[in-house]
């Protein structure tokens, strides 16, 4: 499994070393880029926080997943960045089966995929420059290519004037918006947010999802948790509802119905 | 690992000892003590080794002949001495050495060289002093020569001080074995103190480590820099240890060396026992540093 996802690695860095990457998402492969399948999560003793959930994303999708707090959003992204294997049924990125990941794998999943979270999780003794370079670190990427990347993407979530400041120095909105760039740095075929709009105020949280669907528009798929029903009902796109752990309503063009 | 990551865990590293300068000082103020602890108590082993061995070096077995006696005579006795077992050197003093060596011990005591020049012979014996190869064999050896009746030997010197050896012998070893116990003991509750600080400023760190594992961070990559701050944490404790070490025992072993009678030499550049004590603290501070970094970020690591 790990010599597949290093392979992986390897093909894509390369693809973005020559500069314009191709972008995944239209990728002529018949495959999902997300998928459950009869996924249950049950928290002991009995609480089943995923039931039979079942559910694809197409690559280049923008997908939002909405319900009450407990409706096993949080469930499913946990899924997602493998923090938790699924009890029942399995859960695919691409064609890598979760369920399958061993700990020493999971370094390498979560170079794939990029997450965005409702409490930011940047590092708090790194500057916002340093904060993005990290996942590149992480990933081998050379110095040269850092800080050439860096910058950049930290001018596409409109930071590029704050490359030296510290966390603690920023707005809950400029936090958000450096976690996405964070997210994007080592070019991720999956951007996962969760909640990310939850501490922010409403022209923040619109500005945030408008990232979010510019960087959809470059070609990464996202998928969005969310109970913000005024922003779900702006977007316009696929929206998934999920009840008591089970999925309630699946719409192309859909709204926030609960 | 690659030279590129090398390079960044240690850039890492160094920039959060500097970013967490707190915790840092908090670390390295406790592994200061732990090292100062396990000196303090070393240079301690090292005065009590060496006055053990000056004094076991002092007891000698002295056998006086008669005046007027020949060399060679003397020297024949030496020759058989020298056969016997356990002895490990013989010194021949004749009595004209004995009379300089008396004038020389009694150089400030005016009356003595007053009174010694007066008599009109030489009234010292010559003498031959037997040192034995460990401090329990000189008792066998001054019975055998007391055993044999050899001519004109005046008297066997050993009796005298016998029982004091073997009293300060007993005190000595009851003293090192009682102070190597205290001595563990001590460095233990200090590695403890030590190890649990260290576990603390990680703890304090733990949502750093999530963040870096979820970012996708091998385990290796995030435990490094915490090795790094380690091995600086190490590294600046010895440098203040020696820096507050140095001072005190340079004021403190002149003193000991006259009260006990030795010569440690702890505090020039040439000194042996000084370079230990700094191979001591380097491989202590490194390894606790080290250790102490490893067994606590393993825990977050959910290895």
């Amino acid at each position: 499994m790990r010599a597949i996802l290093i392979e992986r690695e390897g093909t894509e860095r390369s693809g973005v070393g020559k500069g314009k990457r191709r972008p995944i998402g239209r990728k002529v492969v018949p495959h999902n880029m997300l998928k459950f399948h009869k996924v249950s999560k049950i928290y002991p003793p009995d609480i089943r926080a995923l039931n039979e959930v079942d559910f694809e994303v197409a690559p280049g999708e923008f997908i939002s997943i909405v319900g009450q707090s407990g409706a096993g959003k949080s469930s499913m992204l946990r899924l997602m960045t493998g923090q938790d294997k699924p009890d029942e049924g399995d859960v695919f990125i691409e064609k890598l089966s979760i369920k399958d990941l061993t700990n020493e794998d999971l370094p390498f999943l979560r170079r794939k995929i990029g997450v965005v979270y409702q409490d930011i999780k940047l590092l708090p003794k790194k500057t916002v420059f340093e904060n993005v370079a990290f996942a590149m670190e992480v990933g081998g990427y050379e110095a040269s290519k850092i800080e050439h990347e860096v910058p950049k993407i930290l001018e596409l979530v409109g930071m590029e004037g704050r490359l030296d400041s510290f966390p603690a120095e920023l707005s809950g909105g400029e936090k958000q918006r450096v976690a996405i760039a964070r997210a994007l740095a080592h070019k991720p075929i999956l951007l996962l947010a969760d909640e990310p709009t939850g501490n922010l105020d409403s022209i923040n949280a619109w500005e945030i999802v408008q990232l979010l669907l510019k960087i959809n528009h470059y070609g990464t798929t996202v998928v969005l948790a969310t109970h913000a029903r005024e922003l779900v009902n702006s977007i316009k796109k696929r929206v998934v509802t999920l009840e008591h752990g089970r999925v309630a309503s699946d719409e192309q063009h859909g709204r926030y119905r609960l | 690992m690659g030279k590129i990551t090398l390079l960044r865990v240690i850039k890492n590293g160094w920039q959060n000892f500097w970013r967490h300068v707190w915790l840092s000082a908090a670390a390295i103020a406790v592994m200061t003590v732990t090292l100062s602890v396990i000196s303090i108590l070393l240079v301690l082993s090292f005065l009590t080794n060496l006055s053990l061995d000056s004094i076991k070096d002092k007891v000698d077995i002295s056998v006086d002949f008669e005046l007027g006696t020949e060399e060679s005579v003397i020297r024949n006795y030496e020759e058989r001495v020298k056969q016997l077992p356990d002895v490990a050197s013989t010194r021949y003093i004749s009595a004209d050495e004995a009379y300089l060596e008396f004038q020389k011990r009694h150089k400030d005591d005016i009356g003595i060289i007053e009174a010694i020049k007066e008599l009109d012979e030489n009234p010292l014996f010559p003498s031959l002093v037997i040192k034995a190869t460990d401090i329990s064999k000189y008792e066998s050896i001054s019975n055998t020569l007391k055993a044999e009746a050899a001519p004109a030997v005046h008297e066997i010197n050993f009796e005298d001080n016998r029982r004091a050896i073997e009293t300060l012998g007993k005190l000595t070893s009851g003293l090192a074995r009682g102070g190597t116990v205290l001595a563990i003991l001590f460095a233990l509750v200090s590695v403890l103190v030590m190890y649990n600080t260290i576990r603390l400023t990680i703890y304090n760190r733990r949502e750093e480590i999530e963040i870096m594992r979820l970012v996708g961070a091998t385990n290796a990559y995030i435990r490094w820099p915490f090795i790094i701050e380690g091995i600086i944490y190490g590294l600046v404790a010895v440098l203040i240890t020696m820096a507050v070490l140095l001072p005190l025992l340079s004021s403190f072993v002149p003193k000991m060396n006259d009260y006990l009678g030795i010569s440690l030499n702890l505090t020039s550049v040439n000194s042996g026992l000084l370079w230990q004590l700094v191979a001591v603290q380097l491989f202590l501070g490194l390894v606790l540093g080290v250790l102490s970094s490893t067994f606590a970020v393993r825990k977050y690591l959910h290895e």
